[in-house]
């Protein structure tokens, strides 16, 4: 029976409910894992695009941190592997509990001393102390979190919150991928992002003279004679001034979603002079954002958007993709690595006396539809397919070299031309099964040895297949919802869709099955 | 709200009533307002609006003549009801009477109605503290508690923020004050509302009802008292609201004299489950805690609920049990001027049947009057529809 016990001092409990507030945005459920000196709290969202990992550190965020790991679950590890058992030894106790139900429990509780006296003895919020331990009597069924609040006026209120079992699943980042950094202080990106409409869905970063370009924007939604989306851009301008580092490859412009982007700024925005730091590779590549203050350590891995956001280069041509997969296959890659990095522009030759200059430029641009005139066409570019047809190089990830920049890209990235993007192997958070054949065929990534010794932390990494009924047509979050609410025009999307792939397996020729079942894949999970 | 004008040949009044402010009495009857329809009844000591919830939650507001200032009832006009209910408890020793005067004028009204009308006097506009100790704490400008008459320094209202929710009745309550005149004639007579504001008069008539041929209480057998705790409403406020959050089915109410807690509150939702203790030693939020024996009650949270508002309004609670596990709640609330003598509001909860039933019997009417037997077989079912 693992023991824990750990206790907060209200500034801590408020930073604890501005961590879960941060979570809720990304799921609905958080994992709490339980480690000898530190306790880890992690959501994945529903489409699996994004990853957020909270970490408490036990001594420096906590005014008491006791984990003593349940002993009887030492001997045999969850994943049976020897190697896993080891690393297990340290011990740890997972659980998954519902957000909303914590977040109650941690909401308001810090209340600043009050100088009126008589107000004082009135107030009946703010707590002195929060204690949390963990209550575990499988035999009995009473397994609860318990969390006691001590309050003012001798009042306690005690929660017990129910958990349930829980795997860990580790989002993959290898530092490799990492070849493009910047940091920023949290307040100042933070004054910008009010301007990034709600119902925008994108964010682009694109680095350019001086500057960088934050774009957020809207894809254009056409089904039928109804227009599902209105496309509405908004650009911020921030001088590179504003950066307290920024190394980024020139023309690497990647997307994410702006809701999580938002959601991230905001709760870096609760801290006092955080500084964010951000590092990510090409599009379609994971990029982490991370910061940390007085023991609580932020990690969010987001999948960025394959394909850059300028102009109609958003659009999506499902043909051109199949059948560039196809020439794809392995031996049409060159050896040849050209890994020549851009030079980076580093703010330190910035020059001191320019001014912080940022210009808003909403512009709603109406996109012209695609050809198919469906709604697949328009979605977000799938993230693994892509062209390499003029011949530039891909980064491929069992290289044990430093990360490979293709530097044959043109800057013509307004163009849209797909064939103008640098291939690469399918990099995405967590393996999919539309990416089989690409594992199948490519050799497995060398070494995993090499895959743990990137990996800390390591140590019970589970495979996470993607759901068949999205990988299939890649659709994104919004869209499900969209189709939720619209259940009528969602059985016509759906449809279309399946009439599309027809099309395009007529267009194509052949349509690519999968060449490998899910559960024989050897994905970026497996041991 | 009907406008048929009142029947003639009236004789006198049976009850009339000025008052310069409706506030209070908005503010008042608004935390009893969960339910559309009231029954009054009107004495020589007080006005009684009282409103039942599925037949196991009552809650009285009485307004007392200090709240008016003139109040004349003349109960020889009235037509006096037969076959009101008998066998009152023994009661004198209430703050205010609740128990049933066969003597007193009783008639049912719409509240809801009611309270429409004293909203047109602007009683809902505004943050016109000096009013009365009503309104949501939350809304108040610069944490004002809900106790009134503790900073009504009367601040020009262009000085406080402009505060959400700008009313159009903003002005009404800069001008000099109207009156607001209630008069009722007796048995088939609507009850007149009658606001007068600089030349402009306004006449509400409400329709009133006949009542059920008896009201009952909830009996509250006050010589098998349990218990007695006198605690800061807001912190009862503060407990309600926090086991609020799991949306629960049941609150669990238990009081034991000797060993801590003292006094928990504890309810179970989906996800997890809350209880609030107090400690009865801190005299900051316990008054007075006095326990003879253990008392454990479950009660529906949904019908506790309904006593949040009073429960923000008020400045102290006394909380007390009797052998049959009847809770009562009487908040006092502090309206007008300071030294005002307060006035109470009342709140009666039957309990949930024992552990032993089933949870599925919990259902409204199912916990009926089973669990008070001995005095409370005068009362039988024969509450109102």
């Amino acid at each position: 029976m693992a023991t824990l016990q750990i206790i907060l001092n209200p500034l801590a409990v408020d930073r604890l409910y501005e961590a879960l507030t941060c979570l809720s945005k990304f799921g609905d459920s958080v994992t709490l894992e339980a480690r000898r000196n530190k306790l880890n709290l992690r959501t994945l969202n529903p489409t699996h695009s994004a990853h957020i990992l909270i970490c408490l550190a036990g001594d420096m965020f906590c005014d008491s941190y006791n984990f003593v790991p349940d002993p009887t679950r030492l001997s045999f590890g969850s994943n049976g592997g020897s190697q896993v058992s080891q690393r297990g030894e340290e011990g740890s106790f997972k659980c998954k509990m519902n957000v909303k139900a914590l977040l109650p429990v941690f909401r308001g509780r810090y209340v600043q001393e009050s100088i009126n006296r008589e107000r004082d003895e009135n107030s009946v919020g703010g707590i002195d102390k929060c204690e949390i331990v963990l209550q575990e009597k499988p035999n009995k069924g009473q397994c609860r979190l318990v969390v006691k609040l001590f309050c003012r006026h001798g009042i306690m209120k005690t929660f017990r919150l129910q958990y349930e079992e829980a795997d860990i699943i580790h989002a993959t980042f290898l530092k490799e991928w990492g070849v493009n950094k910047w940091a920023i202080r949290a307040g100042e990106l933070k004054k910008w992002m009010e301007h990034f409409g709600p119902k925008t869905e994108h964010l682009e970063i694109a680095p350019e003279e001086e500057r960088v370009n934050f774009t957020s924007y809207t894809l254009k939604i056409i089904d039928g004679a109804h227009i599902l989306r209105t496309p509405l851009q908004t650009s911020i301008e921030l001088d590179l001034i504003e950066f307290n580092e920024f190394q980024v490859t020139r023309d690497t412009a990647i997307a994410v979603s702006v809701k999580d982007f938002k959601s991230i700024v905001t709760h870096a925005g609760t801290f006092e002079h955080i500084q964010i730091q951000a590092a990510y590779g090409e599009p379609g590549q994971p990029m982490q954002i991370t910061y940390d203050q007085n023991g609580m350590f932020c990690e969010f891995t987001l999948m960025t958007r394959k394909k850059g956001a300028t102009g109609p280069a958003g659009k999506a041509e499902p043909v051109a993709k199949i059948m560039s997969h196809r020439s794809a296959a392995p031996g049409s890659v060159p050896g040849s690595a050209a890994r020549i990095r851009e030079t980076s522009v580093a703010l330190k030759s910035a020059i001191p006396t320019m001014l912080p200059s940022a210009s808003v430029q909403p512009e709603a641009a109406v996109r012209e539809t695609s050809r198919l005139g469906s709604i697949s066409t328009e979605m977000p570019p799938p993230p693994s397919r892509v062209t390499p047809r003029d011949g530039s190089v891909s980064a491929v990830p069992n290289s044990k070299d430093s990360p490979l920049v293709p530097v044959s890209r043109q800057p013509s990235l307004s163009t849209g031309l797909r064939g103008s993007l640098p291939p690469r192997q399918s990099q995405s958070l967590f393996i999919m099964d539309d990416d089989d054949d690409v594992f199948g065929s490519s050799p497995v990534p060398a070494g995993d040895e090499q895959f743990e010794a990137l990996l800390d932390d390591l140590d019970e990494e589970d495979v996470l297949g993607w759901d068949a009924s999205l990988g299939s047509e890649r659709v994104s979050f919004v869209e499900l919802q969209e189709r939720a609410v619209n259940a009528d025009k969602g059985k016509a999307v759906a449809r279309k869709q399946g009439e599309q792939r027809e099309e395009r397996v007529e267009e194509s020729g052949s349509y690519v099955e999968a060449t490998q079942r899910k559960n024989v894949v050897k994905g970026l999970f497996d041991d | 709200m009907t406008q048929n004008p009142a029947p003639s040949s009236a004789p006198g009044p049976v009850f009339s009533a000025i008052s310069s402010s409706t506030r209070h009495i908005y503010d008042l009857l608004k935390c009893i307002g969960f339910m559309p329809i009231a029954n009054v009844s009107i004495s020589a000591d007080n006005i009684r609006f009282s409103v039942e919830d599925s037949h196991s939650m009552q809650a009285n507001v009485c307004l007392t003549p200090e709240l008016f200032s003139s109040y004349t009832y003349t109960p020889a006009t009235a037509y006096l009801e037969a076959g009101a209910a008998g066998g009152a408890p023994p009661s004198s020793i209430e703050q205010f009477d609740l128990e049933p005067d066969e003597n007193n004028v009783k008639f049912q009204i719409s509240l809801s109605a009611l309270l429409e009308c004293l909203q047109i006097f602007g009683a809902d506009g505004g943050n016109n503290n000096t009013g009365g100790g009503g309104g949501n704490n939350a809304n108040r400008p610069g944490g004002t508690s809900g106790i009134s008459g503790r900073d009504n320094i009367p601040f020009g209202r262009q000085q406080q923020p402009f505060f959400g929710n700008p009313n159009l009745f903003e002005q009404n309550s800069l001008r000099l004050p109207g009156t607001c005149r209630f008069v009722y004639q007796g048995t088939g007579f609507p009850l007149s509302i009658i606001l007068e504001d600089a030349g402009v008069t306004t006449t509400c008539h409400l329709t009133t009802f006949v009542p059920p041929s008896s009201i009952d209480l909830i009996p509250f057998n006050r010589t098998t008292l349990t218990h007695k705790i006198i605690l800061k409403s807001a912190f009862l406020h503060d407990a309600l609201l926090e086991l609020d959050h799991l949306s629960p089915e049941t609150l669990i109410y238990s009081v034991s004299p000797n060993k801590k807690p003292n006094f928990s509150l504890s309810a179970t939702g989906i996800l997890s489950s809350a209880t609030v203790d107090f400690s009865s030693n801190n005299k900051t939020v316990m008054e007075t805690f006095l326990a003879h024996e253990g008392f454990v009650g479950r009660y529906k949270f949904g019908l506790v609920r309904k006593a949040m508002r009073a429960m923000g309004v008020a400045s102290k609670v006394s909380l007390r049990g009797d052998g049959e596990g009847v809770l009562s709640m009487q908040y006092l609330v502090e309206v007008g001027e300071k030294g005002a003598p307060p006035t109470f509001i009342d709140f009666r909860f039957l309990p949930l049947n024992d552990e032993d039933e089933e949870y599925e019997e919990e259902e409204e009417g199912e916990e009926g009057l089973g669990g008070s037997g001995g005095g409370a077989d005068d009362y039988g079912d024969e509450m109102m529809e």
